[in-house]
């Protein structure tokens, strides 16, 4: 799902933003983010909200909701414990908005539900909202 | 205080997959210790049957998050074993280095995410964070180090693509193998930093005696290649393997139990690898091994923490060896025509051996596999040693001994997803 956003958004927005499609351990990207103007994280949630439903999360003010809990995979750590974890050691960068959609189906292999997908669009246009939104943005050279 | 009674943890953390301990406690004396795996069987080898023998790196891959080189090696080295192919020179010499960036990753994911919070009485490496942050920053900066030699070499950091039965599908070029040479030199720092830092814990007096298990290669420390032996005397051949060992299935695991024939547990993982090859290790991660106080045998399941940050050492001395040398192979793999036949391989996980077995018929598909990864092995040992460790602690309050039973666990690293392919604590005092 975030992949199928992010895509799109490279599409519209191109060299002005980096985009990466990050899968698995999500630890090892966050020395990175410190020191960026603007980092737009786009993911699937299960909140229980309808299928479809997109939300915006301002994570420079507070934890994502699905915090509290101890880390309990080694294999990689959920985007709220790696959130804060950046947190803790300084990484975030100077503004973090996590852009999500309500996932139906997580069955791996599964294509998206027709309402992700059908998502898809307004998410683009939350993130494309974020960019516009920040000041003249030049990706880092790498 | 009662000798009956019943202490329960719900969840272990920080060990991979769905399982759980139960310890029945009669009269003050410890009955039975049941490690129980139940995540679901995962049918792996039943999935390689009927697709072709080119396949078995990618699938088995999936296996495991942190360990699919592993099983990766261990499926290509036994499909060319089948096949009558060695591969050699620079394709070798990639192999191993993608190899030790796994040990990399996953040794400093084990030392700095998952088990220094338990040594330093946090819930996890989150909370730990809040107070130890130069302590996290060091290991997710050595996890990356790992994750870029499987990137560069293995073509992605999670669950590689590059790896291919003779070979590799790319070769990868001089100036991107030695651009890894400065984020190793880093990263030798950092792992005789960790392996420092791990020396200073406090470890419970707490020796096993277990027959250990390893690989171990004429001249170097062993990741693809070499005899099998034991500190019990086995001294055989990788396709000698079944003929010495044995899966035996019990009622409370979806993972089989691995014996010795005639002998029964054993123990397979880093202390194994290092107390049988110590002589194997570079001048430097002796040194540091000398300097954190260990021997050239370790038995102490709670010093595994700092033969990891050894054998790190290690690993990055080994990449930086590797990296300064390296000349790209004339052609990215070897052609590995297939025949009838059955072929098979043991390397080196980070925790521990893995034992892979293919049956393939002349048209290249495979009718048969057998995968025994290291957490299915060290089952009936970490079994065996938690009735012991528990039946000297009997006096502590249930939550302590809970605690200390799963920092005790996590020792072992356990990989509950590779073994069913791990973990509730449930201490029972009747």
């Amino acid at each position: 799902m975030g992949t199928l956003v992010a895509l799109e958004v490279a599409g519209r927005l191109g060299a002005r933003v980096e985009v990466r499609s990050v899968g698995g351990d999500l630890t090892r990207e966050i020395e990175d983010w410190q020191g960026r103007p603007l980092l737009v994280l786009i993911d699937a949630m299960h909140s229980g909200a309808p299928p479809g439903t997109v939300r915006r999360f301002d994570a420079n003010a507070a934890c994502l909701p699905d915090l509290g809990e101890p880390a309990t995979s080694t294999h990689g750590l959920g985007l709220g414990p790696v959130l804060e974890l950046a947190r803790l050691l300084g990484y975030l960068p100077a503004r973090l908005v996590v852009v999500a959609i309500e996932g139906r189906r997580f069955t791996v292999g599964t294509l998206p539900s027709p309402e992700v997908l059908s998502a898809v669009g307004a998410a683009v246009a939350l993130v494309e909202s974020e960019v516009e939104g920040a000041f003249i943005f030049t990706p880092p050279a790498r | 205080m009662s000798a009956h009674r019943t202490i329960v943890v719900e969840t272990l953390a920080r060990v991979e997959g769905e399982g759980a301990l139960h310890v029945k406690v009669r009269d003050g004396r410890v009955e039975d210790v049941r490690l129980r795996i139940y995540e679901p069987p995962r049918f792996f080898e039943g999935l390689l049957r009927g697709r072709r023998f080119t396949e078995a790196p990618d699938i088995t891959a999936r296996i495991c998050g942190i360990c699919p080189v592993a099983y990766q090696m261990s499926a290509v080295h036994a499909l060319e074993a089948l096949c009558g192919v060695t591969v050699g020179g620079a394709l070798r010499e990639l192999r191993r280095l993608l190899y030790c960036g796994e040990w990399i990753e996953s040794h400093a994911l084990h030392v700095y995410l998952l088990h220094l919070p338990d040594f330093l009485g946090y819930e996890d490496a989150i909370r730990m964070a809040a107070d130890h942050p130069e302590s996290v920053r060091a290991g997710l900066a050595l996890k990356k180090v790992g994750n870029e030699i499987m990137r560069v070499v293995g073509g992605r950091e999670i669950h590689p693509v590059n790896v291919k039965v003779g070979g590799f599908y790319r070769a990868p070029s001089r100036p991107e193998i030695a651009a890894l040479r400065e984020p190793l030199l880093r990263a030798r720092d950092l792992a005789l930093g960790m392996t420092r830092l791990a020396a200073g814990l406090e470890f419970p007096d707490f020796e096993r005696d277990w027959e250990l298990v390893a690989l171990r290669h004429p001249g170097e420390y062993p990741m693809c290649e070499g005899r099998l032996v034991s500190s019990g005397g086995l001294d055989i051949a990788v396709r000698e393997y079944e003929a010495h060992f044995a899966e035996e299935q019990v009622a409370h695991s979806h993972a089989l139990h691995s014996i010795l024939k005639g002998r029964g547990a054993y123990f397979v993982g880093p202390l194994a690898r290092y107390s049988l090859n110590f002589d194997r290790l570079t001048p430097l991660a002796q040194q540091a091994a000398r300097e954190a106080g260990l021997g050239p045998v370790v038995r102490n399941p709670f010093r595994g923490i700092v033969v990891r940050g050894v054998e790190t050492v290690y690993a990055v001395e080994e990449a930086l060896r590797i990296v300064e040398s390296y000349e790209p192979p004339g052609s990215p793999a070897l052609e590995v025509l297939p025949r009838a036949g059955v072929g098979c391989a043991v390397t080196e996980a980070p925790r521990g051996i893995l034992y892979h077995r293919y049956r393939i018929a002349a048209d290249g598909v495979i009718q048969d596999a057998k995968i025994v990864p290291p957490t299915a092995q060290n089952q009936k040992a970490i079994e065996d040693d938690l009735r012991s460790f528990v039946a000297t602690r009997l006096d502590l309050p249930a939550k302590e001994l809970t605690w200390q039973c799963e920092q005790a666990i996590r020792n072992y690293d356990p990989c509950i997803s590779c073994a069913t392919h791990f973990l509730k604590l449930d201490v029972e005092r009747i």
